[in-house]
């Protein structure tokens, strides 16, 4: 099972957080500096595992991570995932977010990080891999995006009436 | 940021995709760019001020408030909280306009909704609205959010909606159904009854996709209950035999690797079997060969496949795996080969992983099985601690003997020496220091050489108990070795080396320093390297290399054994005890130094006192020295300078440092005569006391100098008149023997003429080149002698008036 997934630069500050465990902010953010502590040391030729600290969960925690240029994506997993195969992900998720952003940088991470949520939703769900296809996994995202380009602007009315009415609604089945 | 390059950056392509506000844009680039978390801080709790007036307000449209609720989400992000926007991503939820802009309400709710929320509550509604949706999207949506939440009053509303979307048309709704349902289990584990169904037909799923996503929960479904579903083993094979045989769509190929990650899955869920004793063992291994002879690619999905097997491979029972192997062809271990010889150190560490699996060695590669490749991967990847703590897992295997132990252990101090961080240098020094310690009781040379090396270049970095008890445990080694000298030589030689190569820095532990002090100060007259002068210079050095003040009297009273043994010391000893030591606030200092001075002085006085051989020398100025020497003394330090003094009395002897050569001219010119030998009360007997020698001396104080000393020429003459010879040969002992006795810079034969001279007492008239000529008196007689040295051997011939003289001389020195 894969415990989280964070993608930070290479000053430690984080582009994306998504935890699959129940964690409170202050002990996520804790956690995203230790791992950025333990991560940004390591030379390039260093091999790409650690092992989990105390506060990670310990001995059966990995941390499996890749440094692209100024971005480190790291997948901390429990011993039942298979190294290499996460290592692959990490790979198969930057290539996906390559191709639905055309030639992704740090700066489309900082300014669409719900598309990039999205986009990770369509590969690990509730802490499983879902997708490993790069076609799927594109061609889902690009259905949404055209949903919404067709829908366009067209916004009538204030969202609060409008939801208390769907409450309305919903109550009387 | 100047208002411009603000405009100018709106026409990048990342602005103009999504349409969001420039409020919005100004308010992330803030952010980003904040230099101080001070700065940071206040930026976002303004923001969030601001967003949470605006979302309260009553006409907010659906547009705006979605990119009110992703700021949120980049404010939680950066560790602040936002749980006042919870309330409006759950109403988005609801009323977004799109599904993408409910999309976001969920987004939120996900990542801020936890356990104990009650607004949990009001979501379920708007869940089962969009589960039950004709619109995919609203299906995807929900399915997504549901495997986070973690209300127990879901599973009633939500169970049936969730199992109708198994249904859906679209692969996509499907294929997140089966995680749906798998969540619904988890947090209820009596539901199983429920979408065991629902599951087990997913794995028979017309589309690939749903039946790979059904692989992984099948996997987590099969750890916890894998011996209720012992049927599903041969649907998983099925399912495996098709991604082999090609049945996929391109899409799952990945890098030339047909469907990696299902390949793993299926692989992990054999294992699990294979664990819980399901399943022929064969028809695994069969399986798993033909698995590993279809990837042959170079990539790392193919090694992700290639490690699994192994795994798989490992967990077998060892007695079948060794019989499976032997109708085969070649050992599927030896796949691993590359891995471990790979530079890549991700490759060495899953090789280094998979073999620490592999307990039964006889299934190593030969290669393997030594070490040495292992400890070959220590040194070039000897600052990534996580290679380094699987490569000596790897090597508690398959060291076993002392043989393996001495073929790495160069490797390995090279590793130390490199090393560069202290929890490596640590690791790698306690393991290797632990195995030497399994072989203690082989107590050879190579292991205190070895020790000693180690010891050293820890760097400081082990535990000071531990290195106190390690020197203390070879301290007792070497003190209890009865045998011979090897161990001792070798721990001189090896603490010798050390504290040359070290005589820049003081890096070692204290505890090692005091060590080597005390083992050059026992046992420097053993070196086989260097001379005792020389390991004086070098405790010298290290003496004013260290700091701590005991380390400097230990070094001291190392310094003192060896001038003691050696009788001489070098001539900056004095200058270092006078300025560093005799006035320094440590007592202990202090006190060594003044031991010191009145021992070089000691040995200074005797060595004035024996430039004549056997004759006391007629220097009144002895009496004045020894009268001086009283005066200086005072009160308190009486008892220590008799104590020295004794001491200083035992080990001398009046024949040492004699410089027979040193004549002056007057004596050279009196002829020497038959008569005054006769006078002349020789007293042989002035051995071992130099009280009694200097009381003698006084004595003879008033005698005139009755300098009987002869001349080359009498003794010719003499020689020739002597009818009765006596010659015979002997057999002079190894120059260690001479260490005890002798000045460090007589050669051979200035070594072997004293040491005879030292038996025989005799007087010696002259040396030319390696013969000498001598006389000694016996009996109203006189014996002449000539040495003739041929290395190892003297020729000795003896010369005398009358047979008997002869005869009691080669009685007296068994000749």
């Amino acid at each position: 099972m894969i415990k989280s997934v964070l993608i930070f630069n290479n000053h430690g500050k984080p582009r994306l957080i998504k935890f699959y465990q129940q964690i409170d902010i202050a002990t996520q953010q804790a956690l995203v500096q230790e791992i950025y502590s333990l991560v940004s040391k390591r030379p390039d030729t260093a091999c790409n595992f650690l092992e989990g600290s105390k506060l990670l969960g310990g001995k059966d925690t990995r941390v499996i991570y890749r440094h692209y240029a100024t971005l480190y994506f790291v997948f901390v997993v429990d011993e039942s995932e298979s190294e290499l195969g996460i290592l692959d992900l990490i790979q198969v998720f930057v290539e996906s977010l390559d191709r639905c952003f055309e030639n992704v940088c740090e700066l489309d991470l900082i300014f669409h990080f719900d598309e990039v949520h999205y986009i990770l939703s369509e590969i690990i769900q509730g802490g499983m891999v879902l997708e490993t296809n790069m076609n799927e996994i594109v061609a889902a995202i690009n259905e949404v995006n055209k949903a919404k380009k067709k829908s366009g602007v067209s916004s009538s009315g204030s969202l609060s009436l409008r939801a208390t009415e769907t409450l309305r609604s919903g109550f009387r089945h | 940021m100047t208002e411009s390059t603000l405009h100018t950056s709106y026409l990048q392509s990342e602005y103009l995709v999504s349409g969001r506000s420039r409020n919005f844009y100004k308010f992330i680039k803030k952010v980003t760019s904040a230099k101080t978390k001070a700065e940071e801080y206040d930026l976002v709790n303004n923001e969030l001020y601001i967003l949470s007036k605006k979302m309260g307000e009553p006409d907010v449209t659906s547009t705006d408030m979605n990119e009110y609720l992703i700021e949120l989400i980049h404010c939680s992000l950066l560790g602040y909280n936002v749980d006042m926007g919870l309330i409006y991503a759950i109403m988005t939820t609801q009323s977004g306009d799109t599904p993408a802009q409910r999309r976001v309400g969920y987004l939120v709710c996900t990542l801020l909704l936890n356990k104990q929320h009650d607004l949990g509550i009001m979501l379920i509604n708007t869940l089962q609205r969009d589960l039950k949706s004709t619109n995919y999207l609203d299906n995807c949506a929900a399915l997504n959010a549901i495997c986070y939440m973690d209300h127990l009053e879901m599973a009633d509303h939500l169970l049936e909606p969730t199992m109708k979307t198994m249904e859906s048309s679209k692969q996509v709704v499907r294929k997140k159904g089966v995680y749906a349902l798998y969540w619904f289990y988890r947090r209820s584990p009596n539901l199983l009854g429920q979408v065991e169904p629902l599951l087990k037909a997913a794995l028979l799923d017309k589309d690939i996709s749903v039946v790979f996503a059904a692989l992984e929960i099948w996997k987590a479904i099969l750890l916890e209950k894998v011996e209720l579903y012992q049927d599903l083993l041969p649907r998983f094979l099925q399912i495996h035999q098709q991604i082999l045989n090609k049945h996929v769509q391109t899409g799952f190929i990945y890098h030339g690797v047909l469907a990696p990650w299902a390949q793993i899955t299926c692989l992990q869920i054999y294992d699990i079997y294979l664990k819980h004793n399901i399943g022929s063992q064969k028809e695994l291994f069969d399986f798993v060969m033909k698995c590993l002879s279809a990837v042959e690619n170079k990539v790392d999905a193919a090694y992700a496949i290639i490690f699994e097997c192994m795994k798989l491979l490992s967990s077998m029972d060892t007695v079948l795996l060794s019989n499976l192997i032997c109708n085969n062809d070649d050992n599927p271990f030896y796949i691993l080969d590359p891995f471990l010889k790979a530079k890549n150190h991700t490759m060495n560490y899953l090789g280094l992983t998979a073999l620490t699996r592999l307990e039964s060695i006889e299934l190593w590669h030969d290669d393997w099985k030594d070490g040495f490749l292992v400890i070959n991967i220590i040194l070039s990847c000897v600052d990534d601690v996580v290679v380094i703590s699987k490569a000596l897992a790897v090597l508690d295997i398959c060291v076993t003997t002392e043989q393996t132990l001495y073929l790495i252990h160069e490797n390995m101090m090279q590793s130390i020496r490199q090393s560069t961080e202290d929890i490596t240098i640590l690791s790698l020094s306690q393991w290797f220091l632990n195995q030497m310690d399994k072989y203690k009781d082989n107590m050879n040379e190579w292991w205190i050489k070895t020790m000693i090396m180690t010891l050293a270049i820890t760097r400081n970095t082990l535990e000071d108990d531990d290195m106190e008890t390690r020197c203390a445990t070879m301290k007792q080694i070497l003190l209890d070795d009865m045998n011979d000298t090897k161990l001792r030589t070798t721990a001189v030689d090896s603490m010798c080396t050390l504290l040359t190569s070290r005589s820049q820095n003081d890096d070692l532990s204290p505890y090692l320093v005091q060590f080597a002090f005390w083992t050059l100060g026992e046992y420097a007259y053993l070196s086989t390297e260097d001379t005792e002068i020389k390991i004086m210079e070098q405790l010298q050095k290290h003496i004013m290399l260290v700091q701590d003040p005991w380390l400097q009297v230990c070094g001291l009273q190392a310094v003192k054994r060896c001038v003691i043994r050696s009788k001489c010391y070098l001539s900056s000893l004095e200058s270092i005890l006078k300025t560093d030591f005799l006035h320094s606030v440590i007592s202990e200092k202090r006190e060594i130094a003044r031991e010191m001075l009145m021992l070089l002085k000691d040995m200074e006085f005797v060595k004035n006192i024996q430039t004549r051989p056997n004759i006391p020398l007629n220097d009144k100025s002895i009496g004045k020295k020894l009268s001086q020497k009283q005066e200086i003394q005072s009160d308190d330090d009486i008892q220590q300078e008799e104590e020295s003094f004794s001491d200083f009395q035992a080990q001398s002897n009046p024949y040492r440092g004699k410089k027979w050569s040193e004549r002056t001219d007057d004596q050279k010119k009196k002829k020497w005569s038959m008569s005054s030998l006769y006078e002349k009360k020789e007293d042989q007997s002035i051995e071992t006391s130099m009280i009694s020698s200097l009381i003698d001396m006084e004595i003879k104080d008033q005698q005139d100098g009755n300098d009987t000393i002869m001349t080359t020429d009498e003794f010719g003459s003499f020689w020739l008149s002597c009818q009765h010879e006596h010659k015979c040969q002997l057999k002079a002992p190894s120059s260690s023997h001479y260490h005890q006795f002798f000045q460090q810079e007589d050669d051979d034969r200035t070594r072997i003429i004293r040491w005879l001279q030292d038996q025989w007492r005799f007087n010696v008239v002259d040396t030319v080149q390696q013969e000498c000529l001598a006389y000694k008196a016996l009996e109203q007689d006189l014996v002449l002698i000539h040495l003739k040295l041929d290395l190892p051997f003297i020729y000795v011939t003896l010369r005398s008036l009358s047979p008997s003289t002869l005869y009691q001389f080669t009685q007296l020195y068994h000749l």
